[in-house]
């Protein structure tokens, strides 16, 4: 029995120790990788650096249909940063009539903390215009019906990626006049200010529908197609709310937190440990396993983002997760102090400590959830962590700390001084 | 077993938390609030010139911009090195995109600066600031609502209202720090007071949890009510200690070593978690047993006689 309990207790603390390991260091088991846990935790943008910009529709009560107006919006920004190489950018509506944009410092080519950027990237229409020799515009870019991407061939009979447009009656009239003037000339297409191509008209162009070419990829005639026809956006839109913080100053946030998470943590352990002896021994190796499920689910619930107040919860959480073993052990020694055995103190200790434990954590947990329906962005993710880091610290305390206890009962470790008795009930 | 007596002296320790609170309301009147843009709305953008600057340059271009009397202080991106970054606060002007007015204060400074970019910055409209407040309130009064419900169904009406009453003592005594200290206020500041809301409960749920169960083995015939408070009270002295000790350790360690951002956070938690602590035992025990006692009184129980048990 005591054998059989002593390998147990090695052999948790071997695979604890070992999924730590991997936790903290990543590890690689043939084909497969595993990441660093802290590295898959999805990180706000205080954290990474970046921008975000919230913006607003102009009188949402005097638009029609807006649901779909603003999914159309955010379809053509996300066109847009896609188009531009913020695909790290997430979009999401905000309300009813809001839409948020968060672009995080992009590591590689240095780009995404400048909200300026960001506005300009997604308010400006994709605007197109038919010049002829003598710069007069002919055709402009509201004056098109529509815009698709489609193959054809081009004058040399290659297969390519081009996009077909069709006019109004009143610039197909006024582009058919153009086609007719400048036969047998270039008539310049231009995408905002930049020259795509400059067929030569070979023939008048009556119907009101033509072809862009320009060695497009099929990826870039999408993108062209939808900026020509989206041209101006759906919906009128104003910046209500946007931040940015540098990428250095993300990553100083970071390191800083965690280099006083940690040493907040060793603290705590020491003290537990003078004060408890082997239940405070206990209750920290519960505490690891506590952060380390923490981790866990941070990095798979997906729709978590840690953010700098994110990491204050943790760490208050831990704060908090050491409260229902000292309301445990308080009472355990108390029983133990009636005189009670070892393993009776346990289990009428546990009994009493848990309504006080259950009552004390579901009243903060009522404040949380509060906090999440009503918080907004940085807030929200707060209650979020506090919440998640208070449910995981009840299961560790009520558990995990509880089974250990009694492993070291049954290994046989039964002096009572060691659990907090005083020396005269040894006997 | 009693210890230490506090129900006694409670007038005291009430009194000296109004005095706080009064003191707190005092340089809020004379010294004001400090505001974050959190609160105010406006833009904050820190632009890095890429060299040593003049500030009457930015002045320029903000008037330029048609921008009077916006504060412009010269900082570093470390303590210490040159001062190439120039923090700018606008306030928000009706009809004015600030997406076009930061484009433009940038473009302006640029033709002097041509190094110039955005380090950071922050835009609140009048829209979101006046939504921070309201969902503040409406999240604290729910918060409150939902526990005093819950409390009085688990314990009973009286310890609700008691610790209902230590939660809105916390968050004045918090609110009246953050004025003294003229400490700037913003949406972190309203995450710290929600989240002593849920700390400072747990407090007053251990404290009355071990007084509802010392009330069934106290009987009122030989024991007050203030006795069984003042028993209950060191009998979870130690725990109380502990964990608001623990706690107090790892947040204050993070208001050390943090950045700033964090520091605006960890600061009222840190007087929260103390005044949470002092508000379990020293505001919410007596309360209750005025408010036992009182009622006790209207049902005619008589306490310390062996006429009959409640």
């Amino acid at each position: 029995m005591k054998f059989r309990n002593a390998l147990l207790l090695i052999a948790i603390i071997a695979i604890v120790g070992g999924l730590i390991f991997i936790g903290i260091t990543g590890a690689h088991f043939g084909i497969y990788k595993v990441d660093p846990l802290y590295k898959q935790v999805n990180l706000g943008l205080d954290l990474t650096g970046g921008a975000y910009v919230v913006y607003e529709v102009d009188n949402p009560d005097q638009v029609d249909d807006l649901d779909s107006k603003i999914e159309g919006t955010m379809t053509v920004f996300r066109n847009r940063l896609d188009a531009k190489g913020f695909t790290e950018a997430t979009i999401a509506q905000q309300g009813t009539d809001r839409i948020r944009v968060e672009v995080p410092f992009n590591s590689e080519d240095g780009q995404g903390a400048d909200p300026n950027m960001i506005s300009e990237v997604l308010g400006k229409a994709a605007k197109l215009t038919i010049v002829t020799p003598d710069g007069d515009v002919v055709v402009e870019g509201d004056e098109m019906v529509s815009a698709v991407a489609q193959q054809g061939y081009s004058d040399t009979g290659v297969l390519q990626y081009q996009v077909a447009f069709k006019l109004s009656s009143e610039a197909a009239t006024k582009f058919a006049e153009a086609t007719q003037k400048y036969l047998g000339q270039a008539l310049s297409i231009y995408v905002d200010d930049t020259m795509i191509s400059s067929p030569t008209v070979e023939g008048v162009i009556a119907g009101g529908e033509g072809v862009i070419t320009g060695s497009f990829t099929s990826e870039e005639a999408i993108d062209l197609a939808i900026q020509i026809e989206s041209g101006a956006l759906p919906l009128e839109l104003h910046e209500i709310e946007q931040r940015s913080i540098s990428a250095t100053l993300g990553v100083d946030a970071l390191s800083k937190s965690l280099f006083a998470g940690a040493i907040g943590i060793a603290i705590l352990f020491l003290f537990m440990i003078v004060y408890y002896r082997l239940p405070g021994l206990i209750a920290d190796m519960a505490l690891v396993i506590y952060m380390f499920i923490l981790l866990l689910l941070l990095s798979t619930i997906k729709g978590i983002q840690l953010t700098l107040p994110g990491i204050a919860g943790i760490i208050l959480s831990i704060g908090m997760a050491v409260d229902a073993n000292v309301i445990i052990f308080e009472r355990f020694k108390e029983e133990l102090r009636l005189g009670k055995s070892l393993r009776t103190s346990l289990t009428s200790g546990y009994h009493k400590a848990l309504r006080t434990i259950l009552d004390s954590n579901i009243t903060t947990i009522l404040a949380a959830v509060v906090l999440m329906i009503f918080g907004k962005g940085v807030i929200k993710s707060f209650a979020y962590t506090l919440t998640l880091g208070i449910i995981v610290s009840m299961f560790t305390a009520l558990f995990v700390t509880r089974w250990f206890l009694r492993l070291f009962m049954n290994i046989g470790i039964k002096n009572k001084v060691l659990y907090g008795g005083r020396r005269v009930e040894n006997d | 077993m009693t210890r230490f007596k506090v129900v006694s002296k409670a007038k005291y320790f009430i009194s000296a938390s109004i005095i706080v609170i009064l003191i707190g309301v005092g340089f809020g009147l004379f010294n004001g609030i400090n505001l974050g843009i959190d609160f105010t709305g406006g833009t904050l953008m820190t632009i890095e010139l890429g060299q040593e600057f003049d500030v009457a340059d930015i002045n320029e271009v903000l008037v330029a911009n048609g921008i009077k009397d916006a504060p412009v202080v010269k900082t570093s991106e470390e303590a210490g090195s040159a001062m190439t970054q120039a923090q700018i606060r606008i306030k928000n002007v009706d009809g004015v995109k600030t997406e076009e007015l930061r484009t433009a204060i940038l473009d302006g400074l640029q033709e002097k600066y041509p190094d110039a970019v955005v380090f950071d910055g922050e835009t609140i409209g009048g829209v979101t600031s006046s939504e921070i407040i309201t969902n503040a309130i409406l999240s604290v009064v729910i918060a409150s609502a939902l526990m005093l419900v819950y409390i009085w169904i688990r314990f009973e009406l009286f310890s609700g209202i008691a610790a209902v009453v230590a939660l809105v003592h916390d968050i004045l005594i918090m609110s009246s720090i953050m004025i003294i200290f003229h400490k700037q206020v913003n949406s972190p500041y309203i995450a710290a007071v929600l989240t002593i809301v849920g700390y400072s409960i747990n407090d007053t749920i251990v404290l009355f949890d071990r007084i509802r169960e010392n009330n069934r083995i106290y009987s009122h015939a030989e024991y007050t009510r203030a006795e069984v408070a003042d028993i209950s009270f060191n009998e979870t002295l130690s725990r109380t200690l502990n964990t608001s000790l623990t706690t107090l350790m790892t947040i204050t360690c993070v208001y050390i070593f943090g950045v700033d951002s964090i520091k605006e956070f960890a600061f009222p938690l840190i007087v929260g978690l103390i005044s949470g602590t002092y508000s379990s035992i020293f505001i919410a025990a007596p309360i209750w047993v005025w408010l036992m006692n009182r009622s006790l009184k209207k049902l005619g129980i008589k306490q310390k006689t062996k006429v009959k048990k409640a």
